[in-house]
């Protein structure tokens, strides 16, 4: 483990033990005061960041929810801010005093987004003390998910102490930690990458492998962090979502995307999809909004978009499959099917990658 | 079988299922420190995947 990840742990268990020993009506607020003083000592920039615009969208919220045009501007606000800091951190070397690492922006972004446009739905009731335990709550806070307002408030309100809950919550903290160890940084890391290297002389085979362990690094890392997230929070008494439901049995990309980082997912179709579609009328334009809204989400680079793209087509794809599916009579419905679905959604995501990555690197070159 | 040996035999495997379960965590907690040293710091705040950059995994810590 790293230093970073072994002081992120000492803060979650300080959290978990302060949750229910600290009087009861201080618990909330102290998870919350570690939660804000960790931040404050890994990365300050993010503190700065994050109190600048919980201010904005907490005044915005508070005062004008009733304004669409603030509440566009706060939302215009939250994009332009997190757009900017990805560019710094695409675009600039490490070494730059500008890229400062500003944890967790990500997730607090899609927050401010969500809290402002339910507060403009009137399905939030603006409360200073709530907003704070909810912005600063650390397991979701690094390594996400993105949690929901009025389920995360509900949670806070119903908290209590279960052994069975409890227990639950350490084994998901044990398998998600060796997960991100043993699976993720041992077994793929150390371990393939060096056997995928025998492969370089056959290129289609070799960035075929070399996709597929990028993949599956990637799924190892992110559902590790995302279970030591939910054990964390289920210790402290709170249930947040799953992030991921065993996204590599799926057999189109829908059923991917549903289950791959699913608060993500279920975000931009909230927030994204849904609005355009509602207002243009045509799915096509709204699902690639949606995939490349995604795709800036990890990077803002040409990879990303060119990835958002990719991905869109898919399903939309897919959506023209599943339209025309009585065409192919009972075949879909057959056995066989299932095993040739999944066989091409893996090979549609596996395969995807080199060809994105070449295409990005041709652009970078002559654009 | 009686009753009464049915009722132990359940509680000796259910002891022997308890334990199993329980032995199963201490080898994992122990198997996680133990591989904990092969850890990369990559994966921290950003990654500084070096050459090729289009095909570099993203971090999980956004």
């Amino acid at each position: 483990m790293t230093d970073f990840h072994l002081y992120h742990f000492i803060a979650l268990v300080t959290i978990a033990i302060a949750s229910w020993r600290l009087p009861e009506h201080w618990q909330l607020d102290g998870i919350s005061l570690i939660s804000t003083g960790f931040i404050c000592f890994f990365s300050p920039a993010a503190a700065i960041i994050l109190f600048i615009s919980s201010a904005i969208v907490y005044s915005i919220s508070c005062y004008r929810s009733k304004n669409s045009s603030w509440i566009l501007l706060g939302i215009i606000y939250c994009v332009i801010q997190f757009l900017t800091i990805r560019y710094f951190q695409t675009n600039l070397s490490q070494d730059s005093d500008l890229a400062v690492p500003v944890l967790g922006i990500a997730y607090f972004t899609c927050r401010h987004i969500h809290y402002l446009i339910e507060t403009y739905k009137s399905n939030i009731r603006p409360n200073l003390r709530q907003f704070w335990h909810y912005q600063s709550f650390l397991p979701a806070i690094v390594t996400g998910p993105i949690t929901r307002y009025p389920e995360f408030i509900r949670e806070l309100d119903r908290r209590r102490w279960d052994s069975v809950r409890a227990s639950l919550a350490i084994e998901r903290i044990v398998y998600g930690y060796a997960v991100v160890v043993i699976i993720g940084n041992y077994s793929i890391y150390h371990l393939i990458r060096q056997q995928i290297l025998i492969y370089e002389s056959n290129i289609i085979v070799y960035a075929w492998l070399k996709s597929l362990y990028s993949w599956t690094y990637l799924y190892a890392q992110f559902s590790g962090w995302s279970s030591v997230a939910v054990g964390f929070s289920l210790l402290i008494g709170i249930r947040i979502p799953e992030n991921f439901n065993r996204p590599f049995l799926a057999t189109n990309l829908i059923e991917f995307w549903q289950c791959w980082h699913i608060s993500l997912s279920s975000w931009c179709k909230d927030y994204v999809f849904t609005p355009i579609v509602s207002t243009t009328r045509k799915p096509l334009i709204a699902i690639i909004a949606a995939m490349i809204a995604v795709g800036i989400w990890h990077e803002l680079s040409i990879y990303y978009l060119l990835w958002g793209t990719y991905h869109a087509i898919g399903i939309a794809l897919c959506r023209k499959f599943q339209q025309h599916a009585s065409r192919f009579g009972t075949f879909t419905k057959s056995i066989i099917w299932k095993p040739i679905a999944w066989f091409l959604t893996f090979n549609y995501l596996v395969g995807g990658s080199p060809i994105i990555s070449t295409i990005a690197r041709w652009m970078n070159f002559h654009v | 079988m009686s009753k009464t040996t049915i009722k132990n035999m359940n509680t000796i495997s259910a002891y022997f299922i308890y334990m199993f379960r329980v032995m199963w965590y201490v080898f994992l907690i122990l198997a996680t420190i133990f591989f904990a040293q092969y850890d990369s710091d990559r994966f921290i705040y950003w990654d500084s995947y070096g050459g090729d950059k289009s095909q570099k995994p993203v971090s999980s810590v956004k």
